[in-house]
């Protein structure tokens, strides 16, 4: 396609939108709506990853000694678990820090606990966290299996409800985006198709005078990838400004969770969005011109 | 140019046979009618040499394109080098007179030099310089026809293909038509026109095909409108 080809095809496709002004602006309308959905979807799934992988960062097991090893002794077992291989980090928590600890959150009420022993209260352990999540099970066995090791617990429940919520949202969004898609690409079909009958006529003419079927075709699917962009060009825009409002209202729980900035994630929604928008538009009119254009 | 070896036509939805063990050929150069009742068979020849029809069995052969075998990529090549003109003009009604002959030329790719160097001769040759800015719907019955004719003749078409042409035109205004598809005839264009204008046919005393129910009844070299009952 030489570049005066596509000048032409390209006066046609926007002739062919002006002319068919409201079924252009409702297909505009229909591909902004499904990229708007599936913008903020994505937007939602970019946070609820982030939460995730937070998540994953504070996941840890805890793996306890007996309550008569002493420092010495738990520091030893803490040194054998660190040489594991998934292990990232693991930290040793004494008989007397993790009295201090428990008693830092009684607050006012740590008086309680004057009369207590610190070796008799709690035992020490080893806060160990690993590299690959998805191997929990094997460092968990790994770490029970070493001498000096009475009991290991982790808080695996909690982070595998958060990636389950996160997977049925992920595919939730894959299943609503597509059935968005299919009816954008029905609703662009049908405008083209309407242009299609609108310029029959001239279709005609062109066959008689030896019109190739691409010349005859390549503006109306330009039309529709015009369309397609518009309408991704408006949601983009839509999913800028509700995403800023949100994450304004949101910034009060900011401190529980960290939350990405618009700038963070509008580029790549912008991206993906576009792309949706001209692949939605080139659908339509290939599903169109297949149908209502035989030349 | 064109060839027809025992050509029949069976339409596919109701079984007409159109055109029946129908040969003839046509050289360069020449002009022939093609006439005949209502039905005869005129509008599906026309209809085949622009590959709109393919044949039933037999042989038809249009400036070396084999109609039977055209491959749909090739269809456009054949029709370039074709002009077509039909009784009902087909212009387009919210594109001017200049636009509707440039729009023949944009479609097979010419430059825009080309476009606006070509445009105000083929309209000169119709007559129709002064009228380039008007549209469709500001001209008459006659003056339609021959925008049509300038946009069938602005590619150079080595046959041109009118299936009458005149058919919506009062005897003046055809007359105009066909003193120019002789001029056309004279610079060397072939020239086909399926016509049951028996007037017309008579005053130029060209060829004349005559067709009756699909089959060739008679094919003489200045003939007259003979088509019995
Ligand atoms: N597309 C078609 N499908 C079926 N029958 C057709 C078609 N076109 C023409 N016919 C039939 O073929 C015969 C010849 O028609 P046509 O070539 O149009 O004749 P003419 O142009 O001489 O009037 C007629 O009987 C007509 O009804
Ligand atoms: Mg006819």
């Amino acid at each position: 396609m030489a570049f005066r080809g596509l000048k032409y095809y390209c006066s046609e496709a926007f002739k062919n939108i002006w002319y068919n002004k409201l079924m252009a602006i409702t297909s505009i309308i229909t591909v902004m709506s499904c990229l708007l959905i599936f913008g903020f979807f994505l937007v939602v799934q970019l946070n609820l990853n982030d939460i995730t992988k937070q998540l994953e960062g504070q996941c840890e097991i805890q793996a306890f000694m007996p309550q008569e090893y002493n420092d010495e002794q738990a520091k030893q077992v803490c040194d054998k678990i660190s040489v594991l291989p998934n292990v990232k980090s693991a930290i040793l928590e004494t008989r007397q820090q993790a009295y201090d600890n428990y008693k830092d959150t009684l607050g006012t009420a740590a008086n309680v606990m004057e009369n207590i022993n610190p070796e008799e209260f709690l035992p020490a352990s080893c806060k160990i966290r690993p590299n690959d999540i998805s191997q929990l099970n094997e460092l968990e066995a790994q770490v029970s299996a070493i001498e000096g090791v009475e009991e290991v617990i982790n808080r695996r429940d909690t982070v595998n409800g958060v990636i389950s919520v996160n997977s049925i949202i992920r595919n939730g969004c894959i299943i609503f985006a597509v059935l968005l898609a299919l009816i954008a690409v029905f609703i662009i079909s049908n405008t083209i198709k309407l242009d299609v009958h609108a310029r029959q006529r001239e279709i005609h003419i062109m066959k008689y005078v030896g019109a190739t079927d691409w010349f005859i075709r390549w503006p109306f699917i330009i039309e529709g990838i015009i369309v397609g962009f518009l309408g991704a060009v408006v949601a983009i825009l839509i999913t800028l400004l509700i995403s800023s409002l949100l994450l304004n209202a949101l910034d009060s729980f900011g401190n529980i969770f960290q939350f990405r900035s618009s700038s963070d994630t509008m580029p790549l929604v912008s991206v993906v969005l576009l792309l949706f928008g001209v692949v939605i538009g080139a659908l339509g009119s290939l599903v169109a011109v297949r149908k209502h254009l035989q030349v | 140019m064109i060839i027809f070896d025992n050509v029949t036509k069976v339409y596919d939805d109701n079984k007409t046979v159109a055109l029946e063990n129908l040969s003839f050929t046509v050289e360069k150069g020449e002009f022939v009618f093609l006439v005949g009742h209502s039905g005869a068979g005129k509008s599906s020849i026309i209809r085949m040499l622009l590959c709109e029809e393919r044949p039933t069995s037999g042989k038809v052969i249009v400036n070396g394109f084999d109609i039977g075998t055209l491959s749909q990529k090739q269809i456009p090549e054949l029709r370039r080098s074709l002009g077509v003109v039909f009784q009902d003009f087909r212009l387009l009604p919210n594109r001017t007179v200049y636009d509707n002959v440039a729009f023949a030329m944009h479609v097979v790719g010419a430059p825009t030099k080309q476009i606006r160097r070509r445009v105000p001769e083929v309209l000169s040759l119709v007559d129709l310089a002064h009228k380039a800015r008007a549209y469709p719907s500001q001209l008459s019955g006659g003056e339609q026809q021959r925008v049509s004719m300038a946009r069938a003749l602005a590619n150079n078409p080595s046959i041109l293909i009118a299936d009458e042409p005149t058919g919506n035109l009062d005897l003046k205004r055809s007359d105009e038509i066909m003193a120019i598809l002789d001029r056309i005839n004279q610079k060397g264009t072939t020239v086909v026109m399926a016509t049951h204008a028996e007037k017309i046919v008579n005053s130029m005393q060209k060829r004349v095909i005559t067709l009756d129910m699909g089959a060739l009844v008679r094919d003489e070299e200045k003939g007259g409108y003979e088509v019995g009952i």
